[in-house]
């Protein structure tokens, strides 16, 4: 077997042992037969596995996918490796709008959130889009204007708080990045979303890599930049938004788990892409489980946790890389 | 004679109307968009007449007039601040947001307000210097602030994990103490309304002593513009300076910090705008960015006042809000 | 006499420069030449004291450069680096005035004296014409004629130059080695790092030959170029011919 697929093997094998490790641990501990006999047959814990636990566990590594992903096209098209979703302000953009959308009509349903949160999110990446069709900036300054656009959306969010303060605590977890609550009802607006957009990327993959040799000499390859580029971040922001809608911004996982998967398995997309969603995914689902588990009953936001599992990682490849 | 090593040029037109946006916006500030009915008269009436029996003198003594003057000379601080950062990192992007040294001060201020461990046994500005300092200092030196030639990038996203993971940490302490919220929220966004003439007793001191090492530092960093190499050339000691002024830098934005909460979007405007109108002399860039700064946040504290009254808006909000667009108009105009 | 003894460099395991003992002659220009990476900037960095050396000295007439302070350094010794970064508007005359830093007390301005050496230096590089243009309104040649005045208003006994002629123009290449004559001439050490081999050879007194950190030779042009040196340090087939003009050793590729 390849390394790249002894790689794959053990990313997968990794993320179904934490699934079954976040099955069993929890404010109740199962025995791992409960947990097997529940999963199939029902029973008294039918409750806390199959309507609690396993949703979660599905949401986490879909979402946790889908922002790496997410991560990896922007990052391709932008060619710098400051580029990730919630550091483009596409992150904040969804946010804004889900938090605006739920201080006024707290009851919305989980159908709606998701288009409330693309809105959002369509709308700052189309603002940045403008703004560098503008002026054209450099990539790095391209990302500069990301992050202040983030800086300004989340203090747009700050602002709404202030004047709405009573629905301050759980805006503040949402917008940390949490899977409290989370149940099937979240899954099936998510679901589509992915099934076309993960694969679609695979198909831009071998385009991204000849992108990579710079624009001029994609062209003269016979890639239509343009397109490319548009149809990349478009699935890029409706990957990130659908997932910020389910779960909030969770943060660090569209910036990381590209770098991780570069550092494993070098620059093509093609290799690049399946080990990123598996980072991200063992990412999300490991910061969810720690989240429920670390004081229980009380539960800490996952997006807590994946900061502080990912900037000290984050911190290290800084200090690894010799590409300056 | 235009010297670089030296103060003797100042550029008398810009220098007094920048002086006079600050004063103006200081007046108003202190009889302005109140709860009580306040006229600019009531503030001669102070100075040609003081009465201590005249309610509104006395409001616009007690509460207005240590207010606006902390607000102005935090704006100052943080200005100042932010072009030492600027010049010694020759980054124009160096803030102190960007260095972490608020979300530094905001997580231990947190943490020590919901009474995490030993934090609990310090007072809560000795906790928010210490969270100012580590901020900072970690960003440094991760993002490679003492190796030469440090790539600028690697500092931005050095900056972008720390504070990442400081204010993840600053939020999941507000949630755990969730009754505490609503107020560290409000000091989170940088807000002024808690000010009162003991701050500013705390404030000026430090402020002077670290404007002192500032205008010490100047020359040395017109020189590090010309590169290190050549700065070390000419004689100075470039280790030196970067320990001196990120000293200076830590004692400006601790302060403020301490006092107000974060106010972003300050230290990194201050110094673009002083540049627009005095070009790259430290002599003058200092003092041009301490004005520009207080003059900008006196009108942000303005504003905070009067965009949803009488509820006050965080002044760190305001200045987000008006800071930011004007940032990313000046990224996208800048050449590459 | 600026004399380098058993200098060793080395970062993260790897020697850069092992154990090098060189003598610059004073009062000549010495020129540093070898192939690409070969340490010779490393080795200019490390007089300047920019670099700590990992083992030896750097010693100034008998004195250790490491012991001395910033200021007392940079008022005997001044090193123009490969890429200066020429700050957005700042006048020929301030960046010349910079020079001065050395001999400025700490919160002093500039005296009289330090003035008229200014324009001693502007006078010497003939940009007076341009003293209160910006400098990064200059062409290129004039630019690295601002940085040379600049090291003259600093009136150092030695001057270091790292690789000055890179990106000029052959005009300026040849006025910019003519400037580096004159200096000398008026009692100036310089020590520079060239790419041109012909240029070494016709304008310096004192050739030294680096190949991987290590000293090759260290002497007079036309005692240590030859073609044997020049298949030994740099690969090249080449044979040696004598300049017409200026009776120097010259080389031309085969």
């Amino acid at each position: 077997m390849s390394r790249y697929k002894q790689l794959l093997f053990g990313g997968a094998m990794l993320l179904l042992m934490l699934a079954g490790i976040s099955l069993i641990y929890g404010a109740q501990t199962l025995s791992i037969n409960t947990v097997l006999h529940t999963l199939w047959q029902g029973g008294e814990q039918d409750f806390i596995v199959n309507d609690y636990r396993l949703p979660r566990i599905l949401i986490a590594i879909l979402v946790g996918t889908g922002l790496a992903v997410s991560g990896v096209l922007t990052q391709g098209i932008i060619r710098n490796p400051l580029a990730s979703p919630d550091l483009m302000g596409i992150s904040g953009g969804a946010g804004l709008a889900a938090c605006t959308v739920l201080l006024v009509w707290p009851n919305i349903g989980s159908v709606w959130l998701p288009v409330v949160a693309l809105f959002g999110g369509f709308s700052a990446a189309l603002i940045i889009w403008l703004l560098s069709r503008w002026q054209q900036p450099s990539p790095a300054r391209l990302a500069l204007v990301g992050i202040a656009m983030s800086a300004f959306l989340s203090s747009c969010i700050n602002f709404l708080l202030v004047i709405h303060p009573i629905e301050v605590n759980s805006a503040m977890i949402w917008l940390t990045g949490s899977l409290w609550g989370r149940n099937w009802s979240y899954i099936w607006p998510l679901l589509p979303w992915l099934l076309t957009l993960v694969p679609f990327s695979f198909y831009l993959a071998w385009r991204l890599d000849l992108f990579a040799l710079g624009e001029e000499t994609a062209q003269a390859l016979g890639v239509d930049t343009q397109r490319l580029q548009i149809m990349a971040l478009l699935s890029a922001v409706a990957l990130a938004s659908v997932s910020v809608a389910v779960c909030g911004t969770i943060g660090f996982v569209g910036l990381l788990a590209p770098h991780l998967a570069r550092l494993l398995v070098g620059s093509r997309h093609q290799l690049v892409l399946p080990i990123a969603a598996l980072v991200g995914a063992l990412l999300v689902l490991s910061a969810d489980t720690l989240a429920r588990n670390l004081a229980p009953p009380l539960e800490l936001p996952a997006g807590v946790l994946t900061a502080i599992l990912g900037a000290p990682y984050f911190i290290f490849l800084l200090h690894r890389y010799k590409g300056w | 004679m235009n010297m670089y090593l030296n103060t003797r040029q100042i550029n008398g037109f810009k220098a007094l109307s920048l002086c006079s946006v600050g004063l103006i916006g200081f007046i108003i500030s202190l009889y302005g968009q109140s709860d009580f009915l306040l006229q600019a008269g009531d503030v001669w009436r102070l100075i040609s007449a003081p009465d201590n029996n005249d309610i509104n003198q006395q409001i616009i003594f007690l509460l207005r007039l240590p207010r606006s003057l902390v607000a102005c000379l935090i704006g100052v601080n943080l200005g100042i601040a932010g072009a030492l950062m600027q010049g010694l990192t020759r980054n124009p992007l160096a803030s102190p947001t960007l260095f972490a040294i608020n979300s530094g001060a905001a997580c231990l201020m947190a943490l020590n307000s919901i009474g995490f461990g030993v934090l609990t046994h310090i007072p809560s500005e000795v906790a928010t210097f210490a969270g100012a300092l580590i901020g900072g200092l970690l960003v440094f030196l991760l993002g490679g602030g003492l190796q030469q030639n440090a790539n600028p990038l690697r500092l931005v996203l050095a900056g972008i994990a720390i504070n990442g993971l400081l204010t993840s940490l600053t939020r999941a302490a507000l949630i755990i103490a969730d009754d505490m919220a609503y107020s560290m929220l409000h000091w989170l966004s940088g807000s002024l309304s808690e000010v009162d003439w003991q701050s500013w007793s705390q404030l000026w001191p430090v402020s002077l002593l670290a404007f002192v090492l500032a205008l010490s530092t100047c020359r040395g960093l017109n020189l590090t513009a010309l590169g290190e190499q050549t700065a070390s050339s000419l004689g100075i000691n470039v280790t030196f300076l970067r320990g001196r002024v990120c000293l200076t830098v830590l004692l400006f934005t601790s302060i403020s910090v301490t006092l107000a909460g974060p106010i972003v979007f300050v230290g990194l405007i201050a110094p673009h705008l002083a540049r627009a109108l005095f070009r790259h002399n430290y002599f003058l860039l200092v003092p041009a960015s301490g004005l520009i700064g207080g003059a900008l946040v006196c009108w942000a504290d303005l504003l905070s006042r009067s965009i949803v009254p009488p509820a006050e808006t965080p002044v760190g909000i305001v200045t987000a809000l008006i800071g930011t667009p004007f940032f990313i108009y000046l990224v996208l105009r800048g050449k590459s | 006499m600026l004399t380098i003894e058993n200098l060793t460099i080395g970062y993260a395991g790897v020697v850069i420069l092992d154990g090098l003992n060189i003598t610059i002659p004073q009062g000549k220009i010495t020129a540093l030449i070898g192939p690409n990476g070969c340490g010779k900037s490393t080795l200019l960095k490390t007089i300047s004291g920019s670099l700590k050396p990992t083992k030896g000295k750097v010693s100034l007439a008998g004195q250790d450069l490491s012991k001395l302070s910033h200021k007392t350094k940079a008022q005997l010794l001044s090193i123009l680096p490969q890429s200066p970064i020429t700050p957005e508007g700042i006048s020929v005359r301030q960046l010349v005035s910079c020079g001065r830093n050395p001999y400025l007390s700490h919160w002093g301005g500039l005296s009289q004296q330090d003035r008229d050496e200014v324009q001693a230096a502007l006078i010497e590089t003939g940009l007076c014409d341009l003293a209160d243009r910006a400098v990064d309104s200059l062409s290129g040649g004039q630019r690295q004629r601002v940085w040379i005045a600049m090291v003259l208003a600093q009136d150092t006994d030695y001057i270091l130059l790292d690789e000055p002629t890179t990106y000029l123009d052959l005009t300026y290449q040849v006025e910019l080695m003519e400037m580096m004559q004159k200096m000398n001439r008026r009692g100036k050490t310089l020590v520079v790092v060239l790419h041109d081999l012909n240029q070494a050879c016709r304008y310096c007194d004192h050739l030294i030959v680096m190949k991987k950190g290590a000293i090759i030779a260290q002497d007079e042009p036309h005692k240590v170029f030859n073609s044997q040196l020049l298949k030994e340090v740099f690969s090249l087939n080449a044979t040696i011919m004598m300049d017409p003009i200026a009776n120097k050793p010259m080389c031309i590729p085969l």
